[in-house]
């Protein structure tokens, strides 16, 4: 039998999550949750108690989530749609029906590489950084474009997220486009951009691509493209054949390594040509 | 660990296991509104609200509730009130199997409480959580936005309406009979001309304008009340003391022979009853399909066997005092396998050096294992290759459906018992109890009549149940342990090791006249039954039937190969092999009208049956024999007229609709197909009806027929109460019950408004008569023009008596009699359904991806009994017709191993993506059917495959052969072209 534990202060749940005689994880529920049959730990840790439940401005106008906030508050909440178009609210929309919005959080969107793509993508396209409560008192920031690198393996023993921060998007629009089999499906392809564009050049650029590689990316050569340029329908040509380029898919049933190639084409392109759109 | 929560506002403490699921917790409490559908969290079904917000509780630790509030439905109401939303529901008739309609209410009421004016858009989105594999979602839709008004205090409309003319259901003299207007020649004279009316002396209360009460009338399903409020009436919603838990251990090879088995350690774990493989019980060749007497070959099954052929095959089974103990048995269960070849692709298992699957000596009625072919099947009308020879032009193609997944909600479940009499009690959900009784017997070793089987309310069947699937294991177990066992499938083990659709390769050659005129049809079939041959050759035979019956022709010819190949077996699958036979026959249908320069739809009209048409094939090709049969009633250029109104087929010619400026890359099409299926398998579907009548003029009624949630023990009530003159409320029905009810065949078909309702109303006729009997007696009258309304029976002359005044005059004062009747009924005759299926699409020529933003489908199904419950069938069956179209296909790794092993993976439309869909009735009066009626169920499977892909030719040029339509597979269609 796996144990349950839920903790009132970090200092109790770090005790319980540095256990080396017992597998402890922090309990977290991801929008493509895993029966609990098979989660794979001796005991979890309910954070619940530790107000992780948050979405705040930073002083600097930066946001912060917490690592316990439903998708479904990153849906509904105000502060999120004024960042790029609200972008992220879309992300968190797709990611999962009503029911599960509710009880999936934004620690288990980015925890588990199965899940659907669309928050960690549109969050690495806002730069966001994961903040790790290491112990009782300090932290550990990683980006979250390295984090999706291998998103199981960054969390060490008695680590828990803490947050999941990203400088203001006010200023610029974003684009979130996918491929699938019906509208609310996990997409095999799927592509994000976001845009800054002062006196019609393009100051800013973050565009991420899941389904063309092992794990989702940020198309820097792409970015460095866009960057300081008057974004034309060439450009946007350019990049989505930077992005094929690039591609190294994994097929699977649901897509071909040629079909996903060719999708982060035509993605890339329609994520920058949509978030150049809504800057109008 | 004890928790601490509010359910259902009283304050509560559970004793719970800590890491067991709270849907476990919850239901262990005796809450059984929660139910069990999946592991992930995907269907929803096991919904609660906590705090107000809707969560599924399958996938929380029952120690997360701890300190919050949670909700259920059995919270709403108490005993005779009803909640506003819960009434609304079963006004909507948006209840049908009702597993997952509690969810669905609590999606409503947390809704509501935060937007007393929600949208569509509000509605689809508190639905989404909540996969419903029976509705289509419409009716929930429109029963969220009447329970909002009703929760606003605003009025309603009331749901009323509806009947059909006396005239047409009694016929000008007030006859009720059943078949009163069958032709001669169907009755078994000789006459041939098709007569529908007679000359007779007019009954005065059949005015023109009198309508029925109870038939045609949207009545309220007499099930849903109590499924909408939760009550324990399914299989798992029972606790029974000393209970075990059954697991199965299951294959992981695709064929493998098992040199041994060690279940010593398994044994040894405390809390193990018993553990059987191959080694402890009898083996016992057998066919699973839930089928008549005889059951169709090849016997190729054994409960457990030393061979498996599949992953998920059967290796042993576990029965313990705990889930948790049971499945860390099956760990300990050492299987020592000699894995062999294997082949997935049908097109291969006939190949020389194929690796022969069934290799037993023991099994019965294969034509050739040694190459896997599990049956053949041929039949021929008139001379094909003359007819071809005269034909001016000649197309030929070939086309492929998937292997789609019923995708009942309910998951396959049996709890097996021993009574107090020392008899075996199988509760399980099934769409065949008796067959299962007779199928079971001698697997087990007892006699029929020590069996009984209870089908209580079943979550959703769509022909996965009309399987004798785990019963036997259950059983084996009880017997085993004299313990009463329960085992239950997990949403993976739907995938891996329950029944799915048959993949076919269907090729269709099709002779036409520069005209138009069709002149002859040959179709072949290789079809993939996988590892065991249930069900194979009647749903090849309806696929040829299916796909040689639509259109006149001068000659026809079928040809089928099943092959065996090592994956999930095939089975039962709503539509039953038509829809397979009907993709290739209306895609090629659409392709021979655009390349002769037709109009789809005008093609379809100048070729397809019509009434008084002969159906030639079926004195060649039958699922239980061959039966002439002919059209009596065919409403088909009607549905054709309405639906393509409904769906405005015109625009397709209308450049400007079929580009969208905004979205340069999308373009727009409409698509048809023409829809005819079969009511019932002639000459060998029976169902049988008892009614008696009770002391206030009730009636209790028993019958077999199995209802799954399509509102079959509504309908045949209301065929009973209109009957006997009285209202639907006073009609007590019970179902299913091997030792309480008369016999039926079954949910399958397409049969249980015709041949239930046939015999429903058969007995109802009995007790009528019984009734005016009686009457006339009590009136001193004669019985002659007396006849049953409003709960009265009223002589010719006007006067009347009550029918409390007769039964209890029959009961208790005079030559006492208990008015009652029993009646079965078969038909020779299977009155096809039509229907015209429309769907419009946008595709995207960069991607492939297709949307589906609207299906219209018209039906012909005579005449509706219950105008709610029929057009629920077919918007629900649209629907699910539209994932195999669209999404759904079950794919395998070069191992054998199928890919998609949860919900979300195997992609079933959601609420909020569901297109919008129309259906509509077109009336006719089938005059074998009983009220005009024939068959609704599986007709709107038929149609939206084919539509989609010719909507996707009018759209982009491109014809897809192969479903789904995938967006990998369009791109590369448009990247062909």
């Amino acid at each position: 039998m796996k144990e349950f534990h839920r903790p009132d202060n970090w200092s109790k749940a770090h005790q319980l999550l540095k256990r080396s005689d017992l597998h402890t994880v922090p309990l977290s529920v991801s929008p493509r949750p895993t029966a609990l049959n098979d989660l794979i730990a001796d005991a979890f840790v309910d954070l619940e108690k530790l107000h992780l439940n948050f979405i705040k401005p930073g002083d600097d106008g930066s946001v912060h989530i917490g690592a316990l906030t439903t998708l479904q508050d990153i849906y509904l909440s105000e502060l999120i749609k004024s960042q790029a178009g609200g972008v992220l609210n879309e992300a968190a929309y797709f990611s999962a029906t009503l029911g599960l919005r509710n009880l999936a959080n934004l620690a288990g969107a980015i925890t588990n590489p199965e899940n659907p793509p669309d928050i960690p993508l549109v969050l690495m396209a806002f730069d966001a950084v994961v903040t790790i409560q290491k112990d009782e008192s300090q932290t550990r920031q990683v980006s979250l474009q390295e984090w999706m690198k291998d998103c199981t393996k960054v969390l060490l023993p008695g680590e828990a997220i803490l947050e999941v921060s990203f400088p203001a998007q006010t200023q610029a629009s974003g684009a979130l486009v996918r491929v699938n089999r019906t509208p609310r499906d996990k997409a095999i392809v799927a592509a994000a951009a976001v845009l800054q564009v002062a006196d019609g050049v393009c100051a800013k650029a973050m565009v991420t691509l899941a389904g063309c590689n092992p794990a989702p990316v940020r198309l820097q050569a792409v970015e460095a493209l866009l960057i300081g340029q008057s974004l034309t329908t060439e450009l946007f040509n350019q990049s989505g054949s930077i992005a094929e380029q690039q591609a190294q898919p994994v097929a699977d049933y649901r897509g071909s390594v040629s079909y996903r190639k060719a999708m982060a084409s035509v993605l890339t392109r329609r994520a920058i040509q949509q978030a150049r759109q809504a800057l109008k | 660990m004890n928790i601490h929560l509010k359910l259902n506002g009283k304050d509560t403490d559970l004793v719970v296991i800590q890491d067991e699921s709270l849907l476990t917790a919850l239901r262990r409490a005796g809450v059984w509104s929660v139910k069990h559908g999946c592991e992930t969290g995907e269907c929803g079904a096991c919904s609660v609200l906590m705090d107000g917000k809707l969560v599924p509780t399958c996938v929380m630790l029952a120690p997360q509730a701890d300190g919050h509030e949670i909700e259920t439905v059995e919270g709403m109401s108490e005993i005779n009130t009803i909640h506003p939303i819960q009434k609304a529901f079963t006004e909507m008739g948006a209840v049908q199997c009702g597993f997952c309609t509690p969810a669905m209410i609590l999606s409503t009421k947390a809704l509501i409480n935060k937007e007393m004016y929600p949208t569509l858009a509000d509605a689809r989105d508190a639905l989404s959580s909540t996969i419903c594999r029976c509705t289509g979602y419409i009716k929930p839709v429109e029963a969220i936005m009447r329970a909002a008004a009703m929760l606003r205090g605003e009025e309603v409309p009331p749901i009323d309406g509806g009947g059909i003319p006396m005239e047409i259901a009694f016929g000008l003299a007030g006859e009720s009979d059943l078949g009163r207007d069958l032709p001669d020649f169907i009755k078994g004279g000789s006459d041939s001309e098709v007569k529908t009316k007679k000359d007779v002396k007019i009954a005065p209360w059949v005015t023109p304008e009198a309508q029925t009460d109870v038939v045609g009338h949207p009545e309220i399903k007499v099930d849903a009340v109590k499924l909408a409020k939760g009550k324990p009436a399914f299989t798992d919603d029972i606790n029974l003391p000393g209970m075990l838990y059954a697991e199965m251990l299951t294959s992981p090879h695709a064929h493998a022979r098992i040199r041994n088995i060690d279940t010593s350690a398994a044994k040894a774990l405390q809390g193990v009853h018993a553990v059987l493989t191959y080694k402890d019980i009898p083996r016992v060749i057998y066919a699973s399909g839930g089928q008549s007497w005889p059951n169709p070959k090849p016997w190729d099954q054994v409960s457990l066997d030393n061979k498996v052929r599949h992953v998920g095959d059967r290796v042993a089974v576990v029965a313990a005092e705990t889930p948790e103990i049971a499945r860390q048995a099956i760990k300990l269960i050492n299987v020592d396998y000699e894995v062999l070849p294997f082949v997935l692709d049908p097109r291969d298992a006939g190949k020389p050096g194929a690796p022969v699957i069934h290799d037993e000596k023991d099994a019965v009625g294969i034509p050739d294992a040694s190459r896997n072919l599990v049956n053949i099947v041929d039949a021929a009308w008139g001379d094909v290759d003359k007819v071809f020879a005269e034909c001016d032009r000649i197309f030929e193609n070939t086309y492929y459906t998937p292997k789609q997944q019923q995708g009942h909600i309910e998951p396959h479940i049996t709890i097996t018992y021993w009574d107090e009499d020392e008899r075996l009690v199988v509760r399980t959900s099934t769409q065949v109890p008796f067959h299962a009784r007779r199928m079971l017997a001698p697997l087990i070793g007892l006699p029929v009549k020590r069996i009984r089987v209870i089908k209580p309310r079943i979550g959703g069947g769509f022909g996965g149940k009309q399987e004798m699937l785990i019963e036997d294991l259950a059983a084996h177990l009880t017997l085993a342990t004299n313990r009463p066992v329960r085992l239950e499938y997990t949403r993976e083990q739907e995938f891996t090791s329950s029944r799915s659709r048959h993949p076919m390769f269907t090729t269709f050659k099709v002779g036409v006249m520069n005209d138009g005129t069709i002149r002859a049809l040959d179709m072949k079939v290789i079809s993939d039954t996988g590892a065991y041959g249930t069900h194979s050759l009647t749903v090849a035979s309806v696929s040829g039937l299916r796909g040689l019956s639509t259109y006149k022709a001068d000659a026809l010819r079928f040809h089928a190969d099943i092959f065996y190949t090592n994956k999930t077996p095939a089975g039962a699958f709503r539509g039953y092999g038509a829809p397979q036979g009907m993709f290739g026959l209306e895609v090629i249908i659409d392709e021979i009208a655009h390349s002769l320069g037709f109009d789809p739809v005008e093609f379809r009209r100048k070729n397809a049956v019509k009434e008084g048409d002969h159906i030639p094939i079926s004195t060649a090709l039958g699922e239980g024999g061959t039966i002439e049969q002919y059209v009596l009633s065919c409403g088909l250029q009607e549905c054709f007229d309405q639906a393509s109104k409904s769906i405005q087929w015109e625009r397709r010619n209308d450049p400007k609709w079929r580009v969208d400026p905004e979205r340069p890359h999308i373009r727009r099409g409409l698509g048809v197909a023409t829809c005819m299926h079969g009511t019932a398998i002639p000459g060998l579907d029976m169902g049988g009806a008892t009614i008696k009548m009770n002391d206030d003029g009730s009636f209790n009624v028993q019958v077999g027929a199995t209802d799954l949630g399509t509102g079959s023990d509504t309908v045949i009530a209301q065929i009973i109460a209109e009957t006997l003159g009285c209202r639907l409320e006073d009609i007590i029905i019970y179902s299913s019950d091997t030792d309480m009810t008369p016999f039926d065949v079954g949910a399958y078909a397409s049969s249980t408004t015709f041949i239930s309702g046939g015999s429903a109303k058969k007995a109802a006729e009995i007790v009528r008569r019984q009734i005016i009997d009686r009457a006339a007696m009590m009136l001193e009258t004669t019985t002659e023009g007396m006849y049953l309304r409003h709960r009265q029976a009223f002589a010719a002359d006007g006067r009347s008596v009550s029918l409390e005044a007769v039964a209890l005059n029959s009961l208790h004062t005079v030559d006492q009699h208990q008015i009652m009747g029993t009646a079965s009924f078969m038909s020779n005759y299977a009155p096809p359904p039509f229907g015209a299926q429309f769907v419009e699409v946008e595709v995207d020529t960069e991607t492939g991806m297709v949307r589906v933003p609207r299906m219209v489908m018209a039906v012909d199904c005579g005449t509706s009994i219950n105008p709610v419950t029929t057009t629920g069938q077919i918007e629900g069956g649209q629907l699910q017709a539209l994932g195999m179209a669209i999404a759904e296909a079950m794919e395998y790794d070069h191992q054998g191993n199928v890919l998609q092993k949860r919900f979300g993976d195997y992609r079933i439309y959601e609420a909020d993506e569901a297109p919008e869909i129309t259906a509509i009735l077109v009336p006719t009066y089938e005059p074998s059917g009983p009220y005009g009626a024939k068959a609704v169920a599986e007709i709107p499977m038929d149609g939206v495959a084919p539509a989609v892909s010719n909507a996707i030719f009018d759209a982009i040029g491109v014809r897809i052969r192969e479903m789904p339509a995938l967006p990998e597979r369009v791109w590369k269609g448009l990247q062909e072209k």
